[in-house]
């Protein structure tokens, strides 16, 4: 299966009480990712395909994976749009 | 202009920005002095940061303000063209300030800054000087102005704009000037003035329009999103402002401040974080 990630490497990485933002050189954007989001970017490390990503988010939210399965797709879907995910 | 006796003449000096004010009207002179004295500064000035106040004759029936001989305003009162002239000072400071800078009002407890970012209209000049008058220290009710070297915040002590609405709540009677919106206030009329940089340990989001005060904590990444999206001059050094606020936004505390009273919030924040 395709796997998520790895991230853009022109992105500027900073982790802000716990949380990730990301700086965009190219286009002069900030996103803040708030701590959902934050998990979902860090698995995004090209290592781990989709169903392992919402594997594990699940057993960190203590969810099942079919309860979270939209949101985490939906969050990688927003970082490839973004062009923060290289695949 | 070369027909301008200039009876005042004055330079002033805004977040590094040299300024020149003239005028052919005496009566500006003393008003200047109340308002900007503080400001005062040798520094010589650009034509592009020269502002004139001329008095009306047969030529203009009317009080005219120049900024680089282009006319910035015109009205029939003296008083109008010198609200006038402290929004283009300020307009013309901030755009010319080149590190970072946010819109939001700070005040001081404790040796130590509390910013509260909100776009205009939002109360914040009435919560600040509420906030000075309870015994807050003022550094500005405009821009946070944080120096990248040291990540502490410059005050800019400007004058107070605030409404008749807002004098008449918080109970201020007198103004030095005023226009049809606004009546100008000087920041040592309602408490005190905080001339040193300050390390920055609170941002406070102010909601206006709720009965009861409250404080609640909001994270980190709220206070880095809020601050980047207040920022004046962020677009001048995008990166530079992305490390600097993220670095910042990881020290401070962040709150989010509802109220109805500014007096009332302005007793909360002393207790919960003087």
């Amino acid at each position: 299966m395709t796997k998520v990630g790895p991230t853009a490497e022109h992105l500027i990485e900073t982790e802000v009480g716990g949380d990730i933002s990301l700086y965009d050189p190219t286009s002069e954007r900030v996103v803040v990712l708030n701590a959902t989001a934050s998990d979902i970017w860090r698995l995004c490390d090209g290592e781990q395909t989709l169903d392992e990503v919402i594997d594990l988010i699940a057993k960190a939210y203590d969810q099942r994976p079919d309860e979270i399965r939209p949101h985490v797709t939906t969050t990688i879907e927003q970082f490839r749009e973004e062009g923060f995910l290289v695949s | 202009m070369s027909d301008l006796v200039r009876v005042v003449d004055a330079r002033y000096e805004l977040l590094d920005t040299p300024f020149r004010v003239a005028s052919n009207d005496e009566a500006v002179g003393p008003l200047l002095n109340e308002l900007l004295g503080h400001f005062a500064s040798r520094r010589a000035a650009r034509s592009a940061n020269t502002l004139v106040i001329r008095q009306p004759d047969e030529r203009r029936p009317q009080f005219s303000l120049f900024r680089d001989c282009q006319t910035v305003y015109r009205g029939e009162e003296r008083q109008g063209a010198v609200v006038a002239l402290l929004a283009e000072l300020n307009r013309r400071a901030i755009e010319s300030f080149d590190t970072f800078a946010a819109h939001a009002a700070v005040i001081e407890i404790g040796g130590r800054a509390i910013a509260m970012p909100a776009e205009s209209g939002h109360g914040k000049t009435t919560l600040t000087a509420a906030a000075v008058m309870s015994g807050f220290g003022y550094l500005s009710d405009e821009a946070l102005c944080i120096d990248p070297q040291n990540q502490r915040v410059r005050p800019y002590s400007r004058p107070l704009l605030l409404s008749d609405h807002s004098r008449d709540l918080l109970g201020i009677e007198s103004v030095v000037v005023r226009s049809a919106q606004e009546g100008a206030v000087v920041p040592s009329d309602l408490g005190r003035v905080v001339t040193d940089e300050l390390p920055l340990e609170h941002v406070v989001f102010p909601e206006y329009g709720h009965d009861a005060a409250t404080l609640e904590p909001v994270g980190a990444g709220v206070v880095m999103a809020e601050l980047l999206k207040m920022s004046f001059n962020n677009y001048k050094d995008p990166k530079g402002a992305f490390e600097l606020i993220a670095s910042v936004a990881g020290r401070v505390k962040g709150w989010r401040l509802t109220y109805g009273d500014p007096f009332e919030a302005s007793a909360l924040m002393a207790a919960e974080l003087g």
